[in-house]
């Protein structure tokens, strides 16, 4: 079923220079999908015009069969929640409960029901140790995992993450992609549109969608999209270790083709000796 | 120019019901003309000590030394910190959030107006420090804002090195750049080490630390939980500093613990270990 349906979409900040031209894509509902491509090929532009901060120059954008218009505005925004790279952009809360809390306030949730889910929410991402701190004490990670549980409370249908991992450190980072993956567990029905320049990350996906200059050339699989290494060289993508291990380690004449672990890696260069 | 640190601690709020230590008792030496690294979960502290190192940050306790510049908490002693910031500059993260005037050029130029510089000469300036970046001239009368995101890091950094610092601190250099323009920024401070200056980053990518980096600190919990070379940490046991192991690491340890023998420090990159494999044969 689809969930996202875009139809012939453009989209310019200054006339006839359009960052988006004429993008047809379709993303299912539950479906991870990594949207990469280098700095300015339209990736968060296409993230704001599906959440309505930027309306489309031409074009459709459907949402769970709602067409993003004036009209359908408010609705759609209750279905898709996006998580942009910094955190101190969308801090709104005096301290982390308020800030959690803030969207429920905006949608009448009583307030018992509130106080249960923002609890649940801030254990969710890590953050109940830091309930009634302020903001300007919390670490960029923090500040981050805070941005998540504002965004995932509210249970969107979708959820964007706009390279929302960038900027925390490794365990953080690790933290927010488990969660990701349990948030996925969980709720099977949750569509992930992830905007990403971690090509390790993106291996995590169900389908890659790569950008350049404003349009979609390319959707697949990770490990369909690896094998094509025109492509992959073509826009300077980086190739997650693995495969880059596993092409390497071919030049020494081994055949690791079918291995899909260090440990399977390991064992064909072990017989070598 | 050396760094010495000797038994830093930085205190936030102190003396408040929100007071946090941000760093304890630490001591380091910072080796001259070479490129350091420092790691370390967020909130270890690692954000705090470079603030320190310019004065940015007064320390609670202790004292650290550039060159013949010393910061402390006494006002009186630290006079010449103006003077130290220029020898001591720091990028911070997203420097590109700091760009405001109206072409590029003006924007290179204002930290040299602060500095004193006239006008025509701190242009002249500017324009040395956006060829060194790379910069392309046709950029310079126009709007930074125009710029895309790896132009626009260029362009602050330019602005730090018009001021012809002796030591350059980077805090998360190529956070949220593509991987060509990471490359580009990686480059950049390569040659500013080759061409004689002391580098310091401040990164959470473990790749960078591998191959660019002389030297690693790992800052936890506000202490120097390690120091020396980049093979030397990564060959050890980190399990407890929360840091990543490199991809290429995990695989290394992997291949010695089924009894293949490599010598480790000298493997850098994929490369380095294929090489090692090939001579095996």
């Amino acid at each position: 079923m689809k969930c996202v349906s875009i139809k012939n979409l453009s989209y310019a900040y200054i006339k006839d220079r359009p960052v988006i031209k004429d993008l047809s894509l379709d993303i299912n509902k539950g479906e991870y999908v990594s949207l990469v491509g280098h700095n300015g090929c339209g990736k968060s532009t296409l993230a704001k015009l599906l959440v309505g901060l930027l309306i489309p120059s031409e074009g459709t954008i459907e949402i769970c069969d709602l067409e993003l218009n004036n009209k359908n505005l408010n609705e759609i925004r209750k279905k898709v929640a996006i998580v942009f790279q910094n955190p101190d952009n969308q801090f709104i809360g005096a301290t982390v409960e308020d800030d959690i809390a803030f969207s429920l306030e905006n949608m009448c949730v009583p307030r018992e029901k509130m106080l249960s889910l923002v609890q649940e929410y801030a254990k969710k991402v890590g953050m109940e140790q830091f309930l009634t701190k302020e903001p300007g004490y919390l670490s960029g990670g923090q500040k981050q995992r805070v941005a998540i549980a504002d965004a995932l409370i509210r249970n969107p249908e979708i959820l964007i993450l706009d390279e929302a991992t960038s900027m925390l450190d490794p365990a953080g980072k690790q933290d927010i992609l488990n969660l990701v993956k349990k948030m996925r567990l969980e709720n099977p029905n949750l569509t992930i549109i992830s905007i990403t320049h971690d090509i390790n990350e993106a291996y995590d996906s169900d389908r890659i969608i790569l950008m350049h200059e404003g349009v979609n050339v390319l959707s697949c699989t990770p490990s369909e999209l690896f094998e094509k290494t025109d492509i992959i060289s073509k826009y300077n993508l980086d190739l997650p270790f693995i495969i880059e291990l596993k092409t390497k380690i071919k030049e020494l004449g081994i055949d690791v083709k079918d291995s899909d672990s260090y440990e399977e890696i390991g064992e064909k260069l072990c017989k070598l000796k | 120019m050396q760094i010495k640190i000797s038994n830093l601690s930085y205190t936030y709020l102190a003396k408040t019901p929100n007071e946090v230590e941000a760093l304890h008792n630490v001591s380091l030496d910072i080796p001259e003309g070479k490129i350091t690294s420092i790691i370390g979960h967020t909130g270890s502290g690692k954000s705090t000590l470079i603030q320190t190192l310019n004065g940015l940050l007064l320390p609670t306790s202790g004292e650290v030394r550039v060159g013949e510049f010393v910061v402390t908490n006494k006002k009186k002693k630290n006079k010449r910190i103006k003077e130290l910031r220029k020898s001591l500059a720091i990028v911070f993260q997203f420097p590109e959030y700091q760009l405001f005037e109206e072409t590029v050029e003006k924007d290179v130029a204002f930290g040299l107006k602060n500095y004193g510089y006239k006008e025509v000469e701190a242009i002249k300036l500017a324009h040395k420090a956006l060829e060194e970046v790379g910069i392309d001239k046709s950029f310079y009368k126009r709007s930074p804002f125009e710029l895309s995101g790896g132009e626009k890091r260029r362009v602050a950094i330019a602005g730090i090195i018009a001021l012809n610092p002796d030591i350059l601190v980077l805090d998360e250099p190529t956070a949220g750049l593509d991987p060509k323009g990471s490359k580009i920024i990686l480059n950049l401070i390569n040659k500013f080490n080759k061409e004689g200056k002391t580098i310091i980053l401040v990164t959470h990518d473990m790749n960078i630390v591998l191959n660019y980096s002389d030297f690693v600190i790992v800052m936890n919990d506000g202490k120097v939980a390690f120091e020396g070379t980049p093979s030397d940490l990564f060959s050890g046991d980190i399990s407890t500093y929360s840091i990543d192991v490199p991809e290429l690491f995990k695989f290394v340890k992997l291949l010695e613990s089924k009894g293949i023998k490599l010598d480790i420090s000298k493997i850098r990159s994929i490369d380095d270990l294929i090489s090692q494999l090939k001579e095996k044969r």
